[in-house]
């Protein structure tokens, strides 16, 4: 007869390894399989090689901790646009939206809460530089830094109307905005005070990133990418037309040949562009020449929005219709496409 | 029972008005026959697919003039060689059929005509320079080859082109346009678009592919010009039958002739109501003539049994028609009743067949029932006693072995068997689901070229059928609200993340398309202003662009109401269920009575099927156990015993899900068309029951025992049983082969629905009998009894 008794405490240790191993399995099996993304795209940030955060249109946030080859949606609690997101560690990001929306983590996305923003306006770009110091920019000329993580935020916006669509923040003092009609703003005291900088070209420019206060790249409409050695005093055009054209004289030909660029990135020797039309452009010369990417014949046109580029050539590129492209080796990977 | 002095009057009376009263019908029957000539009306009628009071109808009613009917074609063009963009006179070959569809093909809605030429489909440029809106061929259509990888990368760069218009492999283009209800040419437009498909197709750069619910009727009109064929067919077998059996003239034409009488007053019933009859049910109408001819044959047979025993021809026809007048009466009454609760049916193609089927049925009375002892009366009877024909040899074959299983341990086999095969029928019955399968299956075989063009449509693009959900405004220009559009963009999104949505449209893709362009075409700026004043803006720039009507299908002109288009590649039960769910679940959760608008399902294909659905779901449930009442009281009141009701009434019983697993076995999909077939074939075997059951109770009146009076029924009711039988298959059989899939899949099963109540009649009511040894019969036993005594 069988004889029951208590389990002795291996037996337990036991059963809790192999339950545990096997949530494991699961867990592994659920990230494998992952979630569909169908929303517009805006912006993605990685904070390690493997752990990635994208987020998008109707308040989508998704993550990856493969690396890019599964997302699983996560919970903004928001339906507004989020256009801009930034991790500065595995655990602290943030995530910046439509009528002054800002969202934060400590817990690497599991949940978001939402911070008070002082205000109302669009908000197209953030960049943190660490768990504290931040800047986001947007519509109207706003400009919000905060410098307790997001406690708190103050309000050092441009009192000219300008769209500023991008941040890019090279320590707790420097930082660099672009926006409309090539407009270039920097600042050298963490946001507080703001100089209009001549980036040379009356086009809208529509990203910006520094790596260091001397290697800066800003990207715009008609393919511009404009690079700067000297945080923002003189700017040299590395690709893309300057030339103001009448409206009539606009055609698809020129559309084509010089799509707007949406953003760059640049590690190392390693650089990427995207833009309208599915153009990736690619340097391998520290950012110093950019040549497009021919676009295969099979291969769909939408748009990207946004990029990074990480440590061995690898990276993502995010855009239209929850579109996830990854760069592995250098090679970007138009095959492995989203879901 | 009725009396039988009452029936003898009745018989005397016939008799000896015989003129006045075959005039009477002769009168009624060339009233009918100028009816059926020249008002009946046989082809599909759209708008009687429709149940015209529910609320998706209705929606769809109010808005189709505003937004678009569902009667969309699709016209896929495929490039035999390569892709489409690798030859200039394919892309002149698209121009070229959308100019036509737009001027030469009869019926097209003007405004729902879309295809990558025409141009409505236009895309923006963004450039330094400022923004441009054109159409996707400005300036021209590409010349070289250049031009046409220009106008790929045109197509590769507008919002809502790729998916619904090219192919992602750049295989196929797409060419769609939306057909008016009341317009449509069915014959006209189908030789019209089989001239375009002739033509484009001839140099083999093309493969054309024609789908959408006006083709699909195109081709069943097609094949219903061979509809003549089967009938000739039918009624050659059914001749040849009645020649084997009477192996007499009369014996054909007396038949023949009431078939006739019957098909001529259900047809003329139809044209004196004015309604149009749909050739997918004409199946039914073969089923009912016969019937007609099996009653008359029955009659016959028996007058002729009688005439040879009795020697007097009128004495005849009383005596056999005392006989057959109770069951005929009950049998036509319960088969036409059973077929009018089909009327419960909102859906006027089955309230339509309800009532014809029913007054075809009832007619029987007259033209043979009434008819017959007249003819009879005047012709001469045949000299002597007919030989044995193949059926009494089968009858008499086969009584033995039935009468074994009507009695003894066997009568528990059987019963036992008939609880298993309910309960087996019932596991699959609940299997089946409303609606269609798959697109175009429900009529048409899967290799047939309606169902291949689906399948490529489907295969290259979003998805064919649409949802569309009507943004009604509760007050002027309601849709010029930002807090409006942007619930309405929410939804749109809710729902374009269901199960199997391809896609969606509303007029938010456009506006948010425009507000972005006017951002530098910035895509982060693809959203929707949070200020009234932004939205109309935007709605202003969005109309100054366009032409007049182009926006039609997204928003009225006034900006009262709109929609939100979804895109299914399937539109089965659960597709359909899912969809309907999935938006009354947002509506409920996140819409309120103060909001300016309310959202209203449904329109578009997915409107109408899921309001078919749901109707006829609910008919169904109303219509089977509106036919056990039916059935039950017509045999209570026979029968005068709850017992006796019961035992005619459960052959039915196991019938119902007998049915609907066959219908699930066979794929048979369980539509608006197929719902009144199963409902026909569930009631009108019922006769059956009650002819073994009246003979058998006649029968114990005289041996006053049941197993002898089983042998007895089955040893004689047994030939008409097995008549009726190879009456009904020689009806069916060539009907099994027809190149229309639901016709044969109908025929398959109204066959074996038959074959299955005759077998519950010769098999289950004598054992049943036999078990229940019923009271009433009993009971008739010993007054007849007791009669005979006194």
């Amino acid at each position: 007869m069988f004889d029951w008794r208590w389990p002795t405490l291996r037996e337990w240790r036991a059963a809790a390894t192999l339950t545990a191993v096997l949530a494991c399995a699961v867990g592994e099996l659920e990230a494998e399989t992952g979630d569909k993304i169908q929303d517009n795209l805006y912006s993605v940030s990685f904070a390690s090689p493997e752990k990635g955060w994208v987020c998008g249109s109707f308040g989508t946030i998704a993550a990856t901790r493969d690396g890019g080859a599964s997302w699983k949606h996560q919970s903004s609690g928001l339906l507004e646009q989020l256009f801009s997101i930034d991790f500065v560690d595995e655990s602290q990001g943030w995530a910046v939206g439509r009528s002054g929306s800002i969202v934060h983590t400590s817990n690497g996305g599991d949940t978001w809460t939402v911070q008070r923003s002082p205000s109302k306006k669009h908000l197209f770009s953030v960049d943190f530089v660490d768990e504290s110091f931040g800047v986001a920019v947007g519509d109207w000329g706003v400009i919000l830094v905060t410098s307790d993580g997001g406690e708190t935020w103050q309000d050092h916006s441009l009192s000219e109307d300008v769209i500023l669509n991008s941040v890019t923040a090279v320590d707790r003092q420097r930082v660099m905005v672009a926006g409309e009609i090539g407009m270039v703003f920097r600042s050298h005291d963490g946001g507080a005070n703001w100089e209009k900088v001549q980036s040379g070209v009356d086009k809208t420019l529509f990203g910006i990133r520094c790596v260091s206060a001397d290697r800066c790249w800003v990207v715009g409409i008609d393919a511009l990418i404009l690079y700067s050695r000297d945080f923002g005093d003189t700017w040299e055009v590395l690709n893309g037309s300057t030339e103001m054209r009448a409206l009539e004289q606009v055609g698809f030909g020129q559309a084509f040949e010089n799509p707007s660029l949406y953003s760059i990135s640049v590690v190392g020797q390693f650089g990427v562009a995207v833009g309208e039309i599915g153009s990736v452009f690619l340097s391998h010369d520290s950012g110093k020449s950019w040549k497009r990417l021919e676009a295969s014949k099979n291969w769909a046109l939408p748009w990207f929005r946004d990029l990074v580029v990480l440590e061995g050539q690898r990276g993502a590129i995010v855009g239209a219709r929850g579109r996830r492209i990854m760069i592995e080796e250098g090679r970007v990977r138009f095959d492995a496409d989203g879901d | 029972m009725l009396p039988k002095k009452y029936i003898e009057k009745y018989l005397y009376f016939l008799l000896k008005y015989r003129i006045q009263v075959g005039l009477l019908i002769l009168a009624a029957t060339l009233f009918f026959v100028w009816f059926t000539v020249f008002r009946l009306k046989i082809y599909t009628n759209f708008l009687d697919l429709y149940p015209p009071d529910h609320p998706y109808i209705q929606v769809y009613q109010k808005y189709r003039h505003t937004f678009g009917t569902s009667n969309v074609l699709l016209m896929t063009v495929e490039a035999v060689d390569g892709d489409v963009f690798g030859d200039t006179e394919i892309i002149k070959k698209v121009d070229r059929i959308t100019v036509e569809l737009l001027h030469k093909v009869p019926g097209v809605n003007g405004e729902q005509v879309i295809s990558i030429t025409h141009p409505k489909l236009k895309t923006t440029i963004a450039t330094g320079a400022g923004i441009k809106t054109v159409p996707l061929t400005y300036p021209r259509l590409p010349r070289d080859e250049e031009e046409l990888e220009f106008f790929r990368r045109k197509i590769d760069s507008t919002e809502g082109v790729r998916g619904f218009f090219v192919s992602n492999d750049d295989k196929a283009t797409q060419i769609v346009a939306g057909f008016w209800e009341e317009y449509i040419d069915l014959a006209g437009m189908w030789s019209q678009i089989q001239e375009i498909v002739e033509r484009e197709e001839a140099d083999g750069k093309v493969k054309i592919y024609v789908s959408g619910p006006p083709i699909l009727f195109a081709y069943f009109q097609e094949e219903l010009e061979k509809m003549p064929f089967y009938l000739a067919a039918t009624g050659a077998a059914i001749v040849l039958l009645l020649w084997f059996y009477f192996r007499s003239f009369q014996g054909v034409w007396i038949p023949v002739l009431s078939g006739l009488i019957s098909a001529v007053w259900g047809l003329g019933f139809a044209g004196l109501c004015g309604y149009t009859m749909d050739p997918l049910v004409i199946v039914v109408f073969v089923l009912i003539t016969a019937r007609a001819l099996s009653h008359s044959v029955q009659s016959m047979e028996r007058y002729h049994e009688e005439f040879h025993e009795l020697g007097d021809k009128d004495a005849a026809i009383v005596k056999s028609y005392i006989s057959l007048y109770a069951p005929a009466m009950v049998a036509i009454m319960s088969d036409g009743l059973a077929i009018l609760t089909i009327a419960v049916a909102s859906i006027p193609i089955m309230q339509k067949l309800a009532f014809v089927a029913s007054f075809w049925i009832i007619s029987i009375f007259f033209s043979v029932v009434t008819l017959h002892p007249i003819i009879l009366s005047f012709v001469k009877p045949p000299d002597k006693e007919r030989g044995e024909n193949i059926f009494d040899r089968l009858a008499h074959a086969s009584s033995g072995f039935l009468t074994r299983l009507a009695i003894g341990n066997w009568r528990w086999v059987v019963v036992g068997f008939f609880i298993f095969t309910m309960v087996f029928a019932a596991y699959f019955a609940h299997q089946l689901k409303t609606g269609d399968t798959s697109p175009g299956m429900a009529l048409l075989y899967p290799d047939h070229p309606y169902n291949v063009a689906t399948a490529k449509a489907n295969e290259y693009f979003a998805g064919n059928t649409q949802l569309v959900i009507i943004v009604e405004g509760k007050r002027p220009g309601a849709i010029k609200d930002a807090k409006t559009l942007n619930d309405l963009d929410r939804f749109q999104r809710h729902m374009e993340q269901g199960e199997n949505a391809g896609g969606s449209t509303t007029a938010t893709t456009m506006l948010k398309t425009v507000f972005r362009a006017f951002h530098e075409g910035d895509p982060k700026w693809e959203m929707l202003p949070t200020e009234d004043m932004h939205v109309s803006q935007l709605f202003f720039m969005l109309t100054a662009g366009t032409r007049r009507g182009e926006m039609d299908r997204f928003f009225t002109p006034n900006y009262d109401n709109a929609t939100i288009t979804v895109y299914y590649k399937e539109y089965d039960h659960d597709t359909i269920s899912k969809a309907i769910a999935r938006a009354k679940d947002y509506i409920a959760n996140n819409t309120s009575p103060d909001d300016d608008v309310r959202y209203r399902l449904a329109g578009g294909l997915f409107g109408i099927l899921a309001a078919q659905i749901e109707e006829v779901d609910w008919s169904y449930r109303i219509n089977v156990p509106l036919i056990f009442a039916v059935v039950f009281i017509l045999s209570f009141l026979t029968y005068w015993s709850v017992a006796g009701a019961l035992i005619v009434l459960i052959p039915s019983i196991v019938a119902q899900p007998l049915s609907e697993a066959v219908m699930y076995f066979m794929g048979i999909d369980f539509n608006i068309n197929s719902l009144p077939v199963a409902a026909i074939g569930i009631g009108i075997g019922i006769d059956y029951g009650y002819y073994v059951l009246s003979r058998i109770v006649e029968e114990y009146e005289i041996v006053g025992d049941f197993d002898e009076a089983n042998r007895r029924a089955i040893g004689t009711t047994g030939h008409a049983i097995m008549f009726t039988g190879a009456t009904i298959c020689a009806s069916m059989i060539f009907w099994l082969f027809h190149p229309l899939k639901f016709e044969a899949q109908m025929a398959w099963l109204l066959m074996m629905l038959m074959i299955f109540h005759a077998v519950g009649a010769l098999v289950f009511i004598p054992a049943l009998v036999s078990l229940m040894r019923p009271k009433f019969a009993i009971q008739r036993q010993q007054e007849a009894a007791a009669a005979n005594a006194e």
